[in-house]
């Protein structure tokens, strides 16, 4: 992967959204040729993220086997925009990760449980 | 800051303490307790009037942080300070793309004069912050 492609990346996993991520990027006005990948990853993957989450299991799981991914990255500035703008976000938001737990990997899991001692989040 | 509960682990009397609870209820090793602080997430949102200042405010300060203010340029700061990154690689990158995004808010939007200054005010934090994680200050 590589760092200034991971939003394009995330955003072929699923072709059959590019207009809901389009509409995402609109509400946010943000662009992935002007924005860092944090902008893009907390701004429009985090809000597409919650919105599958509730709908789609199979989504969800595509998201965070990508997130996962990211994770394991040789370049670790790849897994910080996982971590820092998507698995933070998310444990931060009203029932916090929980909801979360049957589809996020083993590493980005470790990850976001070292981080959540940071947080007045709740355990997970 | 401060007023918070001292506390220990293990059996017997503690030797040393090991945690410290902030007064609103949040636990850090005891080293860190001066970094336990209020955060000012629902005040600034509150003052907010442009929605994609709101967002950028929203994405700076976590719902559940409580280091510094809470915000991003405090977190940088306790990663520099303290030697203890919040995440396994910390946040100086998102602080750089953040301050890019608010100078971008605030040359392209029509703020009024109050969320103007607040988001040159936090600008200037997270640049700040940015230049002490550098070592330029």
């Amino acid at each position: 992967m590589k760092y200034d492609e991971l939003y394009n990346a995330f955003v072929k996993r699923f072709p059959e959204d590019k207009e809901v991520f389009d509409q995402l990027k609109l509400d946010a006005d943000v662009d992935e040729h002007e924005d860092g990948m944090h902008i893009m990853f907390g701004m429009v993957v985090v809000p597409y993220i919650r919105k599958i989450a509730g709908e789609n299991p199979g989504k969800t799981k595509r998201a965070f086997d990508f997130l996962e991914e990211m994770v394991l990255d040789d370049n670790a500035d790849i897994g910080n925009v996982a971590e820092v703008s998507v698995l933070e976000a998310l444990m931060n938001d009203e029932g916090g990760m929980k909801k979360y737990m049957e589809y996020i990997g083993p590493e980005s899991l470790k990850a976001a449980r070292y981080m959540s001692q940071f947080y007045n989040v709740e355990p997970f | 800051m401060g007023g918070g509960y001292h506390g220990g682990f293990g059996g017997g009397k503690p030797k040393s303490t090991d945690f410290y609870v902030g007064p609103n209820g949040q636990a850090l090793p005891a080293k860190f307790k001066h970094w336990i602080g209020v955060s000012r997430r629902d005040s600034l949102l509150k003052r907010t009037r442009n929605d994609k200042l709101k967002n950028a405010i929203s994405e700076m300060y976590r719902r559940g942080s409580f280091i510094g203010d809470g915000g991003t340029a405090s977190v940088l700061k306790f990663e520099k300070r303290t030697g203890t990154l919040l995440s396994p690689k910390g946040h100086y990158q998102k602080a750089t793309e953040m301050k890019r995004r608010l100078e971008k808010i605030i040359s392209k939007e029509s703020l009024s004069r109050k969320d103007r200054k607040m988001a040159r005010t936090l600008s200037k934090q997270l640049q700040r912050a940015i230049l002490e994680w550098e070592g330029k200050v």
